[in-house]
């Protein structure tokens, strides 16, 4: 199913394809390096590709290790929190999520989410939005088909049997179709960053007259409630709110 | 258990003379102007020597050379070994102050030249009487101040790194009679690892120029000092109780008093100054490989043997030889094959103290036991040391070095019994980032989503149209079928009527055949145009079963099947008469307009 998300993707954007050559090219040479330990070198590589406007999974998961080498975890769990958002449910960007966290100060607690919430939150992360929308797209067509089976079907059993199965099927569409584009919706986020400074200090109020509330460290993810000028108030997972220099975070998207 | 002869014999001429020679030279340091001092050439073990005197200017050659010969031999556990010495006495007398140089003397002994090393002798003005003499001469008075007696504890360096080694020595300077000491407190090191490299059982007094005069000098102890912390590190005072003889003044002196004195003894409580050494720390960039190595050093590694056999034990040695603080090393971590059993090091010293530093050996020894067979290669092993004289940290590595195990022949010693393999828990031993991904990606532009996109929308409303189109088509297509079923149904009436008479005009004009099968027909017909039945699909089951359906009332159903029986029978039997043929026809009409009631 995955797959076949890429494939239309690849089809659709054939135009974008042809310029992939020359990606691939960077693509590899970056890998090579990174393989010889030269981690500056395959992160320009990287970058590059990165600025050309193009993206994928990949790229992603291979700057956050390179970051990671080169000890810059802030930037480390930056590029696994991109990686996660074209695919949340990757194992591998998750396990090194974790090992780069381990390397940060901050331990934060979220706050515990009602169970139903989490459970719906954690389907929807099991497959990347395309896909999702690629799910919904074949169950649709499926739910039709039984539609018309159940209209036109001879015998009462078929009809019976395709009733039940349009009914459940298209609610498995619908699913699917909401499912795709919670994941897009998260994965298009503007308000999570990522602390840059090694330490920084969280204000009760934006400017020099705040009075110092937290300490921050290198790697804490963040959410952005709000921007005033180059100050921006934040709230961390456990609820916590302050303000701190824009200069000091990183905004994932 | 020794016993010791000594004689002091010239003729035992049979004794083989050991060959190692020595010559040397001795002569006190310091002398005061007008003293009279010995100078003392001495050979020992050189056989048929000729003395070639050395050259002596500024001092006056009072008496000399005088020669003496020893012999000595001496028993140590049975072995015997002889010495000679032969040495050379000149009387000296200082006559100007300065610094004078006795140059070198030599003796050839078969053919062999042993030279001295030129010496120099300090002459001294202020101190007109050497020390001894001066005792006697404080005798008027048992006052005794801090500059006739006192401690010094005198270090190599002041300015160190951390680890960098040390040497510290307490001297005791004296002008006067010391006759013993009391109550000794020794230093303590604080901050150091300290270690006595000279403790001497009897004190050994030797002169030395201090601010111009003449004092008696002994060494009591000397330390190496290992600084293990940094900063200014104080060296607490240590003290001495020295007993002193002093010559008492009495009244009424008599006579005899200048045969015999009389001595009084004084003690006199003396403290070294504190000394405060500077421990600078190490310098920042330290490799992981280094732990508090400090000094030159060179690393050697050797395996005990170069193959064996699993589960035998085998032996890795690592040697670090050199000068610095050896006797402070920690074992270097090697890092053996990961199914090597291994064995905490055995550690072999090997160094002694000299200037101040420790120089020699440490050996760890590691012991493993391989598991598993193959070939291993034990990963260079790692040493970095602080390099005292150049300021940075060196870092020494081993070549790798290879390990044949082979396959145990011990295995199946247990006869008959199984014997496990060593199965273990497979334990992880770091963990680690995960490594790229290198397979070429599917690139997709930046901020693109599938999801929601045109082309989303595009498909889902291809889609819905697609299931409209199939929908409203099929819905035609039975529209269409159930109008051929409803023009069937309503002829079905007219068309049986016409076959029924044309089946009457048969029996009239009799014939007979036609007749029956017009009448066949029409029944056929009737009920297959009713039922919306194929020609193929009928048959007399599925009438029934579809009458049935239709609620029919099973004896017309019956009345029904049982006249077309009757009139398919009837096609293919002989004539059964014009009455006979009358009746099935009204049974024929009866049936149908029945049928028709119950069907519409």
């Amino acid at each position: 199913m995955r797959k076949s998300a890429f494939l239309f993707i690849l089809l659709t954007f054939s135009a974008f394809v042809a310029k992939a050559s020359a990606v691939d090219s960077l693509w590899n040479n970056a890998n090579a390096l990174y393989a010889e330990a030269q981690y500056e070198r395959a992160l320009e590589g990287y970058l590059e590709i990165e600025q050309s406007g193009t993206e994928s999974f990949d790229l992603y998961y291979n700057m956050g290790n390179t970051y990671y080498k080169m000890q810059q975890y802030a930037y480390a769990i930056l590029y696994y929190e991109k990686a996660l958002r074209l695919d949340p449910d990757h194992a591998d960007a998750l396990h090194n999520l974790t090992i780069v966290r381990e390397q940060c100060i901050d331990r934060i607690e979220p706050i515990p989410q009602f169970f139903v919430t989490q459970w719906i939150r954690k389907s929807y992360k099991k497959l990347p939005p395309g896909t999702w929308s690629v799910f919904s797209l074949v169950l649709l067509a499926l739910s039709l088909t039984f539609v018309l089976l159940f209209v036109y079907a001879g015998s009462i059993r078929l009809r019976k049997a395709s009733f039940v199965l349009a009914v459940v099927v298209f609610f498995l569409a619908v699913t699917s179709g909401i499912f795709a584009l919670q994941s897009k919706k998260e994965a298009t986020r503007e308000d999570i960053a990522i602390i840059k400074s090694v330490v920084s200090s969280v204000k009760s109020a934006p400017g020099a007259q705040g009075k110092d509330i937290l300490v921050l460290h290198e790697g804490t993810k963040v959410r952005v409630l709000e921007e005033a000028g180059e100050w921006v108030r934040i709230e961390l997972e456990d609820g916590r709110q302050g303000w701190l220099l824009l200069h000091e975070i990183l905004f994932v998207y | 258990m020794k016993k010791v002869i000594i004689a002091i014999v010239s003729v035992l001429c049979f004794v083989q003379v050991s060959a190692q020679g020595r010559f040397s030279v001795e002569v006190p340091g310091v002398v005061a102007m007008g003293e009279r001092f010995r100078l003392v050439f001495t050979a020992i073990d050189l056989p048929h020597e000729t003395f070639t005197p050395p050259k002596i200017q500024n001092f006056h050659v009072l008496a000399g050379p005088t020669t003496s010969t020893m012999n000595r031999m001496e028993y140590i556990n049975g072995r015997r070994t002889q010495s000679r010495s032969v040495s050379y006495t000149y009387i000296l007398e200082a006559y100007e102050p300065g610094s004078f140089t006795i140059g070198e003397a030599s003796v050839v002994s078969d053919n062999v030249t042993y030279k001295t090393r030129p010496v120099v002798v300090e002459v001294i003005q202020g101190a007109d009487k050497p020390a001894e003499e001066r005792t006697k001469e404080q005798a008027t008075t048992t006052e005794i101040t801090d500059d006739d007696v006192f401690l010094r504890l005198s270090v190599n360096k002041k300015r160190v790194v951390k680890g960098e080694p040390l040497t510290a020595t307490l001297t005791l300077y004296t002008r006067v009679n010391v006759a013993g000491a009391e109550d000794i407190k020794f230093p303590e090191f604080n901050g150091f690892w300290s270690q006595e490299v000279y403790s001497p059982q009897q004190i050994e007094w030797q002169r030395e120029n201090v601010k111009g005069e003449i004092y008696q000098k002994a060494t009591l102890r000397s330390y190496v000092l290992l600084p293990q912390q940094t900063g200014e590190i104080r060296i607490d005072p240590s003290e001495i109780v020295c007993v002193i003889q002093v010559r008492s003044a009495r009244r009424g002196q008599s006579l005899l008093d200048d045969f015999f004195d009389t001595y009084q003894t004084v003690r006199k409580r003396v403290i070294s100054p504190s000394v405060t050494i500077s421990v600078r720390d190490l310098p920042s960039g330290a490799p992981p490989s280094f732990k508090g190595a400090v000094g030159k050093y060179s690393l050697q590694t050797y395996l005990g043997r170069d193959s064996v056999r699993t589960h035998d034990a085998v032996s890795m040695y690592v040697t670090i030889a050199g000068e610095g603080n050896i006797n402070l090393l920690e074992a270097p971590a090697v890092q053996f094959p990961l199914d090597f059993e291994v064995y905490d090091p055995k550690i072999t010293d090997d160094y002694k103290s000299s200037d101040g530093t420790f120089t020699g050996s440490k050996t760890f020894e590691y012991p493993v036991i391989p598991r598993s067979h193959g070939t291993f290669t034990i990963n260079p092993v790692v040493f970095t040391y602080y390099d005292i004289h150049t300021g940075t940290y060196k870092t020494l590595r081993s070549t790798p070095m290879a390990l044949e195990v082979a396959r145990s022949t011990e295995s199946n010693m247990y006869t008959g019994v199984y014997a496990p393999t060593h199965r273990r828990k497979v334990e992880s031993l770091g963990e680690d980032i995960r490594y790229i991904r290198t397979t070429a990606p599917v690139w997709k532009k930046k901020g693109v989503y599938f999801t929601g996109s045109v082309y989303y929308y595009t498909i889902l409303a291809a889609l819905l149209s697609i299931a409209g189109i199939l929908f409203s088509w099929l819905k035609k297509r039975k529209e269409r079928k159930k109008d051929v079923v409803r023009v069937r149904n309503s002829k079905a009436n007219k068309i049986a009527r016409a076959r029924l008479k044309t089946a009457g005009a048969h029996m009239k004009s009799q014939l007979f055949s036609a007749y029956y099968e017009e009448l066949n027909r029409a029944l056929w017909g009737y009920i297959a145009d009713k039922l919306a039945l194929s020609q193929a699909e009928s048959s007399r089951e599925k009438i029934e079963a579809l009458l049935m359906e239709r609620q029919v009332d099973e004896e017309l159903i019956k009345k029904y099947t049982d006249l077309i029986a009757s009139c398919e029978f009837a096609r293919y039997a002989p004539d059964p008469g014009q009455t006979e043929k009358e009746r099935i026809f009204e049974d024929a009409v009866a049936v149908i307009s029945k049928m028709e009631q119950v069907l519409k």
